[in-house]
């Protein structure tokens, strides 16, 4: 392992112990991380394109594909009226998207923001409205009470008129009613719209800001899109003076965008990226980035950014000036690259860019290595008895289904002596009888002892995301087992049975380790396994393509390529967020075309909606815990091998 | 298994060039094959065209296990006596009817190669067990079905059977036609139709659920029904639309979800 590596292993480790989810909420609270999944799926659904939920450090609204949201919703006295207000806000910050508002173009002070975001709402609300009739109503449902908290009854009114389309006989600020009667319809007139009415509103309205912040729960607040913000450098002292001058919200840091800021700063002289390994397994991973692999496009890096968590990317102070030592010490880390024993010529694969709907030729190099070393005799032998004892239950079930599964196994019709009758062929013989032909002597059925038309190689992310701990297992370590349990009940039925792990340091340096191959028997693929160490990123396209390319060599009918992993395709060179789940899902597509059958196992502590975009529905199977991996990796391979 | 379909008149929609490019196959003997999800209107146009060109349907739901004896035909045993009993395919060609076999990918290709002389110029079945070669007469016409979405396991239809076809694919309708078809087959209001075509579409644009496993316009027409029947339509749509896409729990909360903030 290298240097960064173990850096990054423990910084992971540290930040892993963090917990999320705020204290001193009402039961009738809902949290988004319990329905986030969900709601990116309404999301979705609503906007016809996949967006991403992350929590919002403040307000939030919508960057792009991205929604930010509160981390709870407390506001109202049931659970019911709580979930309602995420639902509402999610339709309409996918209709605000979809009309394209943001703080394009407008100055980011907290007054103006509020002012653009309820010009905006009139709009937005009247879009979201003729699509979701419904929508008015639960709206209706979800608004705040009382107005007794403003200190201005003319703020009341503008907020009244132009948020619910409620507008007062009289229009005490002149104008505002003119605004809700023809309401900017898109970014541009929005703009126009607050470069004449912005004066009027900041004068007659000084308290909008903090009285509109009731009302941004349902509403959010209008953003910067994602490449509109202007540079900041990182760890930069005088990010402080670009936060916003009023009230309440001045501690608060506008991470919602900052993030974003820091992104392009470096982007002339130090591009930087911002994604480690293990990053996706962490709620909460907070701060770091590093040196992207030369030429790929900065452009392409903001959309995978874009889809990332990316609050801890800055950091002012302490923190952002530890994330910096952190990025020195990469560079050094990585120069040397480890062991560079892979001289050998490496396999080019394609890999998929799912945004343009094209592939990028021979995008990936993946190098085959030969077989790694075996752990010695005595450890292979200590580990197997602890393997035969720990799952010794597991064994016997499973080896009693594979048994099952062996007797209902195809049965051969017209055979000379057999098991059972074959009822065709007996009526065919009377039918033979009474026509005076020649009588058919074949009559009965016989079982066959293998189904030899089947192969199967199992892909296992080695990655340092498998060094990680879920339920105090490692990753590793229970997929590990889980294959050594697979070959006790398998046994000598083994030969069709391939295992390979895969890491990779960029799409330059893609690995490919043969752990057991078809022709070996599981003694060396469980001394290999055994002696495995975790390593490297997490390019899980390219390794399927080469399993695809594996597989696609074997005489047999049926093939089937499952992968175990923790379901997060990782990669220094921004493969990540929307790019990598596009290029596995991808892959997985190229393995059905050339019939062989991709299935996934993926380690989550609940299901995560991404999985059905990565692996497609009914592709995969998440395991709660990693201790089920074990009996869950022979009964998919039992099903698989006994299905179609 | 076979499954003589005589609902009389059937009404279908036509929804692009589907019924001329029909006539022109019918007319020059050549075989058909649709393309396209589940509850699309394939069976439904082909009851439609039957009824259309004056011939009886008869329709084959294919399954793994069947044999090709399951299409030819059998010998029975009754009694002293062997009868022969002919096979839908067959009566088919004895009848000059339509034979239209649903889902043809998932019939075993060993069991599909003995169409194949009822697909080129031959135009025949040779029926081994007794000796006899069938051709068919012009009134006969092949019509099979696949939903190219949906591939359990290994199942593809191969270019040895699929070349046989002239091809066409069937989409879901336009919105306008798709409520016309709601309104017609479940006797909602149009309120209610233009609702459920809504969410059909959002759900159709959730890349989550594969094309496979869809919205159909038959499900629609199921919410339609029940709702037409007075169930709540939120109800309506949780039975007959989000609860048959997916077992799911987070799908099937988010699809709730949608459908509940259309209805
Ligand atoms: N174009 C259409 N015209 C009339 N009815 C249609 C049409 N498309 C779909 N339907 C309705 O949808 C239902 C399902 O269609 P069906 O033909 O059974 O689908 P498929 O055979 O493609 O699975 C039909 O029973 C009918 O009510
Ligand atoms: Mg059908």
């Amino acid at each position: 392992m290298s240097l960064d590596e173990r850096l990054f292993g423990w910084l992971y480790r540290a930040l892993a112990r963090r917990r999320t989810r705020p204290e001193a909420a009402s039961e009738h609270a809902v949290f988004l991380e319990d329905v986030a999944d969900r709601l990116s799926l309404v999301a979705s659904a609503l906007g016809g394109r996949a967006f991403a939920v992350r929590r919002a450090e403040r307000v939030g609204g919508v960057q792009r594909a991205t929604l930010l949201l509160p981390v709870v919703i407390d506001a109202y006295p049931s659970a019911v009226l709580n979930m309602a207000a995420y639902h509402y806000r999610v339709a309409f910050s996918v209709r605000s998207e979809l009309l394209g508002f943001s703080m394009a173009g407008l100055q980011a002070t907290p007054a103006s923001r509020a002012q653009a975001t309820l010009l905006a709402v009139a709009a937005t609300r009247f879009a979201l409205e003729r699509d979701l009739p419904q929508m008015a109503d639960l709206l209706v449902a979800l608004r705040p009470e009382s107005r007794e908290s403003y200190t201005l009854p003319a703020t009341a009114s503008a907020i009244d008129t132009l948020a619910y389309g409620d507008p007062l006989d009289e229009d005490p600020v002149e104008g505002v009613a003119a605004l809700h009667a023809t309401p900017p319809s898109n970014q541009s007139e929005l703009v126009a719209a607050l470069g004449g009415w912005g004066p009027a509103l900041a004068r007659d309205l000084p308290d909008l800001a903090p009285a509109f912040a009731r009302h941004a729960l349902l509403f959010g607040e209008l953003l910067l899109p994602i490449d509109k913000a202007p540079p900041t450098l990182i760890g930069d002292p005088s990010q402080d003076a670009r936060e916003h001058a009023g009230g309440t919200e001045r501690k608060a840091p506008a991470r919602d965008e900052v993030d974003v800021l820091t992104l392009r700063s470096k982007e002339d002289e130090n591009p930087v990226v911002h994604s480690f390994e293990k990053v996706h397994t962490l709620d909460d991973y907070s701060g770091g980035q590093k040196r992207m692999d030369g030429e790929d496009h900065l452009e392409e890096q903001l959309e995978a950014l874009e889809d990332l968590d990316l609050r801890g990317v800055i950091r002012t102070g302490q923190t952002a000036s530890s994330v910096y030592r952190a990025d020195g010490l990469f560079d050094g880390g990585l120069a040397g690259g480890e062991d560079d024993e892979e001289t050998r010529r490496g396999v080019s694969y394609d890999e998929w860019d799912g945004k343009r709907r094209r592939y990028l030729r021979d995008w990936c190099t993946l190098y085959p290595s030969s077989p790694p070393c075996g752990a010695r005799p005595e450890v292979v032998s200590e580990r197997m008895g602890r393997v035969r004892r720990e799952y010794a239950a597991e064994i016997k079930r499973l080896r009693a289904a594979f048994e099952a599964i062996e007797a209902s196994r195809a049965w051969r019709s017209r055979q000379r002596e057999g098991d059972a009758l074959d009822m065709d062929q007996v009526v065919m013989r009377s039918v033979d009888m009474v026509q005076g032909g020649r009588v058919e002597e074949r009559v009965y059925m016989h079982r066959r002892r293998h189904a030899r038309d089947l192969a199967t190689l199992v892909l296992l992310d080695v990655s340092l995301s498998s060094d990680s701990y879920v339920d105090d297992h490692r990753i590793l370590d229970v997929s590990r087992d889980s294959l050594l349990v697979l070959g006790e009940v398998l046994g000598p039925a083994s030969d069709e049975f391939g295992v390979a792990g895969f890491y990779s340091h960029t799409r330059r340096d893609c690995r490919w380790l043969p752990l057991k191959t078809f022709a070996e028997p599981w003694t060396m693929g469980a001394a290999r396994l055994i002696a495995l160490q975790p390593r490297g990123y997490t390019r899980i396209g390219a390794a399927l393509r080469h399993g695809i390319a594996e597989l696609g060599e074997l005489p047999a009918k049926r093939r089937l390529l499952l992968l175990v992993s923790d379901g997060r395709p990782t990669d220094y060179d921004r493969y990540e967020g929307r790019h990598g789940i596009e290029d596995v899902r991808q892959a997985f597509r190229e393995a059905e075309a050339q019939g062989i059958s991709p299935f996934a196992l993926t380690i989550a502590s609940k299901p995560d909606a991404s999985f059905v975009r990565l692996f497609g529905a009914g592709r995969f199977r998440t395991l709660p815990t990693p201790a089920a991996l074990p009996s869950s990796l022979a009964e998919v391979y039992a099903q698989l091998a006994m299905g179609a | 298994m076979a499954e003589p379909s005589d609902q009389p008149a059937a009404w279908y929609r036509p929804v692009g060039e589907e019924v001329v490019v029909f006539e022109h196959c019918y007319a020059n003997r050549l075989p058909l094959l649709l393309k396209g999800p589940t509850g699309c209107g394939k069976s439904r146009f082909v009851a439609a065209m039957a009824e259309r060109v004056g011939r009886s349907l008869i329709t084959v739901a294919c399954h793994d296990d069947m044999t090709a004896a399951d299409l030819l035909g059998r010998h029975l045993v009754r009694g002293g006596d062997t009868p022969w009993q002919d096979g839908p395919a067959t009566r088919a060609l004895r009848e000059g009817a339509i034979l239209y076999l649903d889902e043809i990918a998932e019939a075993r290709e060993d069991v599909l190669v003995v169409l194949h002389p009822l697909t080129d110029h031959r135009r025949e079945l040779y029926l081994d067990r007794t000796g006899e070669r069938l051709v068919a007469p012009a009134e006969m016409m092949l019509v099979v079905s696949y939903n190219p979405g949906y591939r359990r396991g290994w199942k593809e239809l191969k270019p040895s059977t699929r070349q046989r076809f002239v091809s066409m694919t069937f989409g879901y309708p336009a919105a306008a036609v798709e409520t016309e078809i709601v309104r017609h087959e479940s006797g909602v209001d149009a309120k209610n139709a233009k609702r459920l075509i809504a969410l059909a579409h959002k759900i159709r644009g959730l890349e989550e659920l594969g094309l496979a496993e869809s919205a159909s316009t038959r499900l629609l027409v199921n919410a339609g029904v029940l709702i037409r029947d007075g169930l709540a339509p939120r109800l309506a749509c949780q039975v007959a639309i989000v609860q048959p896409l997916t077992d799911d729990t987070t799908l099937a909360e988010a699809l709730s979800d949608v459908a509940n903030m259309v209805f």
